[in-house]
């Protein structure tokens, strides 16, 4: 038995010899990552002798994918969402992208490329997305004899609902706010206030983030806490927030398409709407985009392109489920802009204005995180807002520098 | 075979044999040869990065891109114009005056409790220790469900006195304690130690005090602490440095938060270089860190001959204590 293992293994070391291997990092984990695996499966079908080692990264993933690109021994390609920090040590598909006939990129929801351009470069191709909805407990609403939120709903309305919906001696509440939130989703509030973190110049956050509009955006926020229409999340017990909406004690809150995912493995009966409006603005919400890019050091930038241009083709967009489909044929094969669990998704996504402050400013890392230091404090010291916001406009504008 | 039954010219050449692999392999060597793999990896894996750090920390390194030449100027900067780095600092030397007195004080009692002659010592020596053992990432999630607002075992002990349940996690005035305590689980090498030096200690003299009428608190405290002193120091020191290099607690538990309460400056030097990228002014946050912790270690060593009584220590009168 042993000799014949050993003969077939022989047998078979050539084949693995002479295959092309092709790296693959990515961020995803647990069912998303088996997507990844299966995407890449059907890849290697069409590819006789090539293949793709796909490498998850986990929690570690900007870790491990700087110090193998500090190493000079990156991915061949790789998932990427912050190509303004990355640009420089990816290959530019732009020349890619134009002598390829099958590449269609009429065929993206709109919008979703810009976050792969740099400098009027393009550096890499969607491949999935989301926007922020909020999504609302349906037993939670029936039990209370309340209608579903409605498309063209304001912060007024969620107001009035969670004062429905709230029993704060129970720990149970209207609406869930995330306290120590990604600064990144965050913006969606403030743009819907008709404020920003960053200004259009990339450089200028006194005036944006500590604005009237962003200062009336956190005074409501604050207020719903204040008055024990919304629990607290994001820190301590709050963390797993999403945990608190299926066990009813969170009507309804702000997250992305994955959220979906686990509301149906847990069977659990929901609705989405789209982003309430403020005082008469239109809402907006953020939008994150998974994108695939090449490596510059890429040994096997042929074989790289062919795969990120099968990532994004219909059939791999299909096979995603942690998120949206980024072509909008896959989108009406599949009818998702009539599924009203789907369509505010796409409604949010397109009614983005404004521009994101990582695309704005490559050290806007370094300030996102004293704006996230000024949301907490606004939410859990309670502070003079216009005082903390205009601290922390102040410190975020000096890391820019 | 013997010697007695060989040729004559082969036992003629054996001695020379012996000689030249003498000649050839030098005594002294042998030793450097076992620490060998040690030294080779400490060079490799240690001393290597270390220096290797220096050197990075006198460049605008951002991982991605070109490096740059600037001197001091990451230091300067650390030192005049980063709130973010006194702001950590404080906070971890926050944790350390917090941490460093309770973890010795909790690894000392439980070592003179174990001690004390009794049944079970060896079952209680491993439970003590076997905390130890755990991983942090371990150790977090344990403390994660300890810690739970609402179904947490501490809020449960504290209800049954009639105490509110306490935000552990959630709260900026709770969060630093919640790591201390925390932390202090894995004490069990500390009290090995201590369990260690206290075995040192002769019974005649606790013997000869209690034949004296001496009490209990007093042997402890004239007989226990000064032979223990230097078992003290050495775990000082050694708590200190893990003290003020703290992270995997703080990242995991709290992520430095709320309101950055738990903030350390291990886990600013590990944003700077992971989330930043900015590998030259981590370097050069490490390397403040270090001299930090060499000037407080070194001042603990200088200021322990006021209290670290050595038993072979000749005092100025001549007389051996």
């Amino acid at each position: 038995m042993t000799k014949r293992f050993l003969l077939l293994l022989a047998l078979m070391m050539p084949l693995w010899a002479t295959a092309q291997v092709l790296r693959f990092a990515t961020w995803d984990g647990s069912e998303n990552l088996d997507i990844q695996r299966r995407i890449a499966a059907a890849f290697e079908q069409r590819h006789p002798g090539v293949r793709v080692q796909v490498e998850a990264y986990g929690g570690g993933f900007n870790q491990k994918l700087s110090a193998s690109f500090g190493a000079r021994n990156p991915p061949d390609v790789t998932m990427m969402w912050n190509f303004p920090l990355y640009h420089r040590v990816l290959e530019p598909l732009d020349a890619w992208q134009a002598r390829d006939p099958a590449f269609d990129a009429a065929d993206m929801v709109p919008g979703l490329l810009r976050f792969a351009t740099v400098e009027s470069r393009l550096y890499g191709v969607p491949a999935g997305f989301t926007s922020q909805v909020i999504y609302y407990n349906k037993d939670m609403f029936d039990r209370a004899g309340l209608a579903y939120p409605r498309a063209d709903w304001r912060w007024e309305d969620l107001r009035t609902l969670s004062q429905k919906l709230s029993r704060p001696s129970a720990k149970v509440y209207g609406y869930g706010l995330d306290v120590a939130p990604d600064p990144y989703d965050f913006q969606g509030y403030l743009w819907s206030a008709g404020g920003r973190m960053l200004g259009a110049d990339g450089r200028k956050v006194q005036g944006e983030l500590d604005s009237a509009p962003s200062q009336a955006m956190f005074t409501m926020l604050l207020g719903l806490l204040d008055q024990g229409l919304a629990a607290t999340l994001g820190v301590g017990d709050g963390k797993n927030q999403r945990q608190l909406f299926v066990a009813d004690r969170v009507a309804m809150l702000m997250d992305g398409a994955a959220f979906r995912l686990e509301l149906a493995q847990d069977g659990k009966r929901y609705g989405v709407a789209p982003l309430p409006s403020f005082q008469g603005r239109p809402a907006q919400s953020v939008v994150s985009v998974s994108s695939l890019a090449m490596a510059r050091d890429s040994k096997r930038k042929d074989l790289a392109w062919q795969f990120i241009k099968f990532y994004s083709s219909a059939e791999a967009v299909r096979l995603r489920q942690g998120d949206l489909p980024v072509l909008l044929s896959v989108a009406r094969e599949l009818k998702l802009q009539d599924d009203p669990l789907v369509q505010p998704f796409y409604a949010m996504a397109l009614s983005m204005q404004e521009v994101p402050a990582f695309l704005l400013n490559p050290r806007w890392t370094r300030a996102s995180g004293v704006v996230r230091d000024a949301i907490q404090e606004v939410f859990l010291k309670k502070g003079d807002v216009q005082q903390i916001l205009a601290r922390a406009a102040l410190k975020a504008e000096r890391k820019l520098q | 075979m013997s010697a007695r039954l060989m040729e004559p010219a082969a036992v003629a050449a054996t001695p020379r044999t012996t000689s030249r692999r003498r000649l050839r392999w030098p005594r002294g060597l042998t030793p450097w040869l076992f620490v060998a793999p040690w030294v080779l990896g400490f060079a490799a894996f240690t001393l290597g990065p270390l220096l290797y750090s220096l050197y990075t920390s006198f460049f605008d390194w951002p991982l991605m891109g070109g490096e740059r030449f600037v001197g001091l100027e990451n230091y300067r900067r650390i030192l005049t114009t980063d709130d973010d780095f006194w702001e950590a600092l404080w906070v971890t030397c926050r944790f350390a005056g917090l941490y460093v007195p309770l973890h010795l004080a909790a690894a000392l009692g439980l070592a003179l409790l174990l001690n004390r002659r009794g049944w079970g010592q060896g079952l209680f020596r491993t439970l003590f220790y076997l905390p130890s053992m755990l991983s942090g990432v371990a150790l977090v999630t344990i403390w994660t469900w300890i810690y739970s607002q609402e179904y947490g075992l501490l809020n449960y002990l504290l209800s049954l006195v009639g105490l509110a349940p306490v935000n552990w996690l959630g709260s900026p005035r709770w969060a630093m304690w919640s790591v201390v305590i925390a932390s202090l689980w894995s004490l069990g090498g500390t009290m090995l130690v201590f369990l260690a030096g206290l075995k040192g200690i002769s019974v005649d003299l606790y013997e000869a005090a209690a034949l004296s009428g001496v009490s209990r608190l007093k042997q402890f405290t004239h007989i226990t602490l000064p032979l223990l002193s230097p078992v003290l120091l050495f775990n000082l020191v050694t708590t200190l440095i893990a003290a003020f290099q703290q992270l995997t607690l703080a990242l995991l538990l709290t992520e430095g938060g709320p309101l950055k309460s738990t903030y350390m400056l291990a886990m600013y030097i590990y944003d700077t270089a992971f989330k930043f990228f900015d590998m030259g002014y981590a370097s050069a946050l490490s390397w403040l860190l270090f001299l930090l912790i060499l000037v407080l270690s070194m001042s603990v060593m200088r200021f322990s001959s006021l209290w670290v009584f050595y038993e072979n220590e000749v005092k100025r009168d001549g007389g051996k204590v």
